[in-house]
Parts: structure tokens; C-alpha cells; sequence
């Protein structure tokens, strides 16, 4: 039993700590791809193409 | 003795404020930004133009919804730490998906809007009409209990319980705001929705997640799991526990399904902004895709712990002593603790997180299954004649009446179980064939539409999961399938019949190079 405490205790501070550094990343980066999204709607209905150019 | 305990809550009038302003913002951003909405790739797929972090965080909006956290503090706080395998299996499953491109790749290169458009480019239209009828009656049903739950914990968090109108109020409320915006704004209302989403909820997870630790101290939480349920509590193999191994091989491909097939999730894949970032999206949403069932896991524990430790009528109410009491139902038991630990303002802002959870959640699945009948039934069968401000038309008026369904649903609604299993052996109706047809689809170059359909077909056998389908088996002919093996036998079914029909009746003219020519033109662009 105390091997899978000890296992669970790990699981979660680990889950927290990178799910913390994560939403900031996302928060952060997340904004700059909403500005992209509408700016690459707005160049489609205007160029008339039905897919955004892919990048990577 | 439920309505008294209900009222013990920290909910204060400036919590009810951010409550209803917080819902308000996002009808806002419906509106703002349905003048982007000209087509029926901007509604289903943002213009197909999602990047890395916005895909991730849509996909953690959509995918932590209210249900989830809900239901899953439901099942730790009957089974303790053993629940965090789910949890576990969930994260390591995603990251195999994103790092391998597990369908999705695949399924992003052929450009499609929907799975079953994948089902008629690969097989046949009626391979695609029956594939989008099994997905969306799966999902459909599905997401019936979606509402009521999510209302409930509004009620638990703010003690509107006594008066027996706030259950249905609270169901029409939320549903009358989701319909709106969802049908203004499409997929780009709902992205953004889910970034907002994102941020107070992930913040506010982890706050209220080191509050309960605070409340309840880190070694006592551990302690009084290991004194009430002995090794159980933490052994998902033992017997005792509740799950074992035949459970584990349940949650492993639930946890496949949920990420690499399900079709809210397999939506952002394919609004992403190409096939690489679909790997990536996948790769950094494995840690969202642990963290939705850990946290709630540990909440759920953090309540069970908070009533035992407590004690006198707190645990009389939920574990009654004298027979033939009824005991509160335990899907409170989350909310009222969160209630009784978080401050005021900190309470009002969790709960808009929920409320910002559930809202994502219906959007999402309302847009997707909508879509889907619109794209995959409606307009095959109508010779693809649809212009495409009909189809947004008539996908906006099932939205409005999957809405009805799910409210009517909930209003009448009397049962009570296990609602991960219920979930799980709904949505088995549509993926176990999916999976088979997938899986066939995409790398099995002898997959034929009679194997398809007859997959597709097969997929209903989870039906055999559902309580009163039980219960007659086990009247009728003395057998107990329990729903993870309901499931589990469904997908062997749905995988013979797709091998048995595709060697039995082999297409005439294979569109097995649908996928080939793809993934060689894409090769050949680098």
C-alpha cells in the first residue's frame, strides 16, 4: 500500500506543477493565435481560398 | 436534512455577481465575433487555423467541461486514490496519441470537416450516413445528463436548493445562454470561449486544490484513506477497489477514444492549423487530459475525507446508520465542501469557472453533433444540393433542438448511477465501430464498405451495457455483463465484423489510395 501512495503522491504534485506551467504557456501564447485565427479568417473571405496557408 | 446541509455555503452576493457577469462576456464574444461566420468551415472548423496553444487550450476547455469534474469527484469519493489510475492512463494514452499522430494525423491530411465525411471518401456515402446516425445518437444520448449535473452543482455550491424550482431554473438558465451564443458564433465563438475558459479554470483548479490541502492537511488526507478503505483505497488491481484489470483495459481505451476518436476532440485536430501541429496540440493536451480527472479525483477525496473527519450529521446525511434512511446523494458532496472551504469571491470565481466548464462543453458538443447531422445525414441525403447558408441554418435549429432534448432529458430524469459508466457505454455505441472503422480506414488497405457498415452495425451490441439492457440479460438469461465488459466485447465485435465483411465482401474498386495519395502527396511537399 505504501508503494502506490507514495506513487500517487508523485502523480499528482507532478500533474500540478506541469499543469501549472502549461496554462501559463497557453495563457501567454494562446493570445497571440487568437489574433492569428481572425486575422486568417479575415485574409481568406478576402483572397477567396478555403484553407489558411499550413505552418509549421 | 439535505436542504439544511446545502445551506451551509461561503456564496455571497459579490459571488453572485461574478456569476452572471462572467456568462455575460462570453454571450459577448459570441456576438463579436459572429461577423466572422461566412462559411461552413468558419462555423464547424475556425477556418481550419487553430494554433498549438489556442488547441490546447480549446481542447482542455472543451474536453474539462463541468460533467467531467462532477462525475469524477463522484467516483474518488467512492473509491479514493485508486480512481487516480484513469487519471494516469489518460495523460500517457493522449501523449502516445500525440506523439505517434495516432489517427489524427491522417484523418488532418485528408482535409475533411467531419469523421463520417472520412467514412464516404475512404468507403461509401452510406457507410458515411449510417456513420454520422451511430455518432450522433451515441453522442446525443450521451451528453442527456450533461445539464442536470452541471445544474446540481450549481445548486450545491450556492444552497439554492431549498426551493425546489432552482434545480430546473438553473437548467433553463444555462441552457437558454449556451443555445445563444453557440448559434451566433460557431467553432470561432467557441475557441475563444475556451481560452477564457481556460485561464480562470486551470488558475482556479490549482488555488482551490492547494485550499483544500490547507484546509484538510497533506498526511491527514493520505491517512484517512488509508485508515476508512485499507489498501483498496489506493489499489486499482485489488478486487476490493472496485475496478481491476479487466476495469484498467476499459480506461485505457476510454482514455484512446476519449483523445484519438471521439469526435468533439477529433474536431480540433482537424481545425488545427496543419497536421504537425495536430501532434503537438495532442503532446502538451496530455497533461489537460490527466489533470480533468486528478484534481476532481482529489476533490471528490478532499470531501470524503472533510465528512468522516467531521463526523455527527455531516456523515449521518451521507453514510446513515439506521436502515432504510436515504442517503444524500454524493454528487453534492464536492460542491459543498468546495463551499465550505473557499472565501467568498474566490467561491463566486470557481463557480464562473464551472460555468465557463459547462458552457464549453455543451458549445461544443452541441456545434459537433448538430454538424454532423447536418453534413453527414442531412445533406448526403438531399444529393449534396445544400447551399451553405442552409447549412448553417439548419445546423443552428438542431442545436436548438438537441438543447430541448438535453433540457427535457433532465427534467425527467429520475435514475441514479455510476455516471463515468454511463458515459462510457453511451458513447461505445458510436466509437466502438468508429474505432474498428478507423483503425481499417486509415491503415488497412483491404478495409471494404460491407465491412464498414457492418462495424458500424455491431457498434450498437454496447447497448448491452446500459442498466435496464442489464437487468434483462441477467432476468432472461442469468448473465451479468457489467458495462466494461459490455464495452470491451463490443469492440471485438465491431473489429470482427469489420475483418470478417472486408475479406468476405472486398470492394470492387478500393479507395484504400484516398489515403495513400495523401499521405504521399504530403510527403513529397515535405
Amino acid at each position: 500500500m505504501q508503494a502506490w501512495m507514495l506513487l500517487w503522491k508523485i502523480v499528482l504534485i507532478a500533474g500540478m506543477v506541469l499543469f501549472g506551467i502549461m496554462a501559463v504557456w497557453v495563457a501567454i501564447w494562446g493570445a497571440f493565435d487568437i489574433k492569428k485565427l481572425l486575422e486568417s479568417i479575415n485574409t481568406e473571405h478576402e483572397t477567396g481560398t478555403t484553407e489558411p496557408p499550413q505552418e509549421d | 436534512m439535505e436542504t439544511n446541509l446545502l445551506n451551509d455555503t461561503n456564496f455571497s452576493t459579490i459571488d453572485w455577481v461574478i456569476v452572471i457577469v462572467y456568462p455575460m462576456i462570453s454571450l459577448g464574444i459570441g456576438i463579436f465575433v459572429s461577423k466572422f461566420i461566412k462559411n461552413m468551415n468558419d462555423f464547424i472548423c475556425a477556418g481550419k487555423g487553430l494554433g498549438t496553444a489556442l488547441g490546447v487550450a480549446t481542447l482542455t476547455g472543451t474536453e474539462l467541461g463541468l460533467i467531467t469534474v462532477m462525475y469524477s469527484s463522484q467516483k474518488a469519493f467512492n473509491g479514493g486514490f485508486a480512481t487516480f489510475h484513469i487519471a494516469l492512463i489518460a495523460g500517457v494514452v493522449t501523449f502516445f496519441v500525440g506523439i505517434s499522430g495516432f489517427f489524427l494525423y491522417r484523418l488532418r491530411e485528408m482535409n475533411v470537416l467531419t469523421i463520417p465525411e472520412f467514412y464516404e471518401r475512404r468507403f461509401d456515402k452510406k457507410t458515411r450516413i449510417l456513420g454520422g446516425i451511430m455518432m450522433a445518437f451515441g453522442g446525443i444520448l450521451n451528453m442527456g445528463l450533461f445539464l442536470k449535473i452541471g445544474s446540481m452543482f450549481i445548486v450545491g455550491i450556492t444552497g439554492l436548493s431549498e426551493s425546489s424550482w432552482a434545480l430546473p431554473a438553473v437548467m433553463i438558465f444555462l441552457i437558454t445562454l449556451v443555445l445563444i451564443y453557440t448559434c451566433l458564433g460557431g467553432m470561432v465563438s467557441v475557441v475563444i470561449a475556451d481560452y477564457v475558459q481556460f485561464i480562470v479554470l486551470s488558475f482556479g483548479m490549482l488555488l482551490a486544490t492547494y485550499l483544500a490541502i490547507n484546509n484538510l492537511g497533506w498526511d491527514n488526507i493520505f491517512n484517512t484513506i488509508a485508515e476508512v478503505k485499507k489498501e483498496a483505497g489506493f489499489n486499482p488491481t485489488i478486487k476490493g477497489s472496485g475496478f481491476g484489470i479487466e476495469y484498467i483495459m476499459f480506461v485505457a481505451f476510454i482514455g484512446l477514444v476519449s483523445c484519438a476518436i471521439w469526435p468533439t476532440s477529433v474536431s480540433r485536430a482537424l481545425a488545427a492549423k496543419s497536421p504537425k501541429t495536430v501532434k503537438r496540440q495532442f503532446s502538451f493536451a496530455s497533461i489537460s487530459y490527466m489533470i480533468r480527472f486528478l484534481l476532481p479525483y482529489f476533490w471528490g477525496i478532499c470531501a470524503f475525507v472533510w465528512i468522516t473527519n467531521e463526523g455527527g450529521h455531516l456523515k449521518e446525511a451521507f453514510f446513515p446508520s439506521v436502515e432504510g434512511v436515504e442517503a444524500v446523494n454524493n454528487l453534492y458532496a464536492m460542491p459543498m465542501y468546495l463551499a465550505h472551504i473557499l472565501p467568498a469571491g474566490l467561491i463566486g470565481l470557481i463557480t464562473a469557472a464551472m460555468l465557463a466548464a459547462f458552457m464549453s462543453t455543451h458549445d461544443s458538443y452541441l456545434l459537433c453533433w448538430s454538424s454532423v447531422l447536418t453534413q453527414d445525414v442531412i445533406a448526403p441525403l438531399m444529393g449534396d444540393k445544400m447551399t451553405p447558408k442552409n447549412r448553417i441554418v439548419i445546423t443552428r435549429v438542431l442545436i436548438v433542438v438537441i438543447g430541448l432534448y438535453v433540457l427535457a432529458w433532465g427534467l425527467l430524469y429520475k435514475g441514479s448511477l455510476d455516471i463515468f459508466d454511463y458515459m462510457g457505454v453511451t458513447g461505445a455505441i458510436y466509437f466502438a465501430g468508429a474505432f474498428a472503422l478507423l483503425l481499417g480506414g486509415l491503415y488497412w488497405k483491404q478495409a471494404s464498405s460491407t465491412g464498414a457498415f457492418l462495424a458500424l452495425l455491431a457498434g450498437s451490441s454496447a447497448i448491452l451495457g446500459l442498466g435496464p439492457v442489464q437487468n434483462l440479460v441477467r432476468e432472461t438469461c442469468n448473465l451479468t455483463i457489467t458495462a466494461p465488459r459490455a464495452t470491451l466485447i463490443s469492440i471485438a465485435l465491431t473489429t470482427l465484423a469489420m475483418v470478417a465483411g472486408s475479406l468476405l465482401f472486398p470492394d470492387k474498386k478500393s479507395k484504400a489510395g484516398a489515403v495513400k495519395e495523401l499521405t504521399d502527396k504530403q510527403a513529397t511537399n515535405g
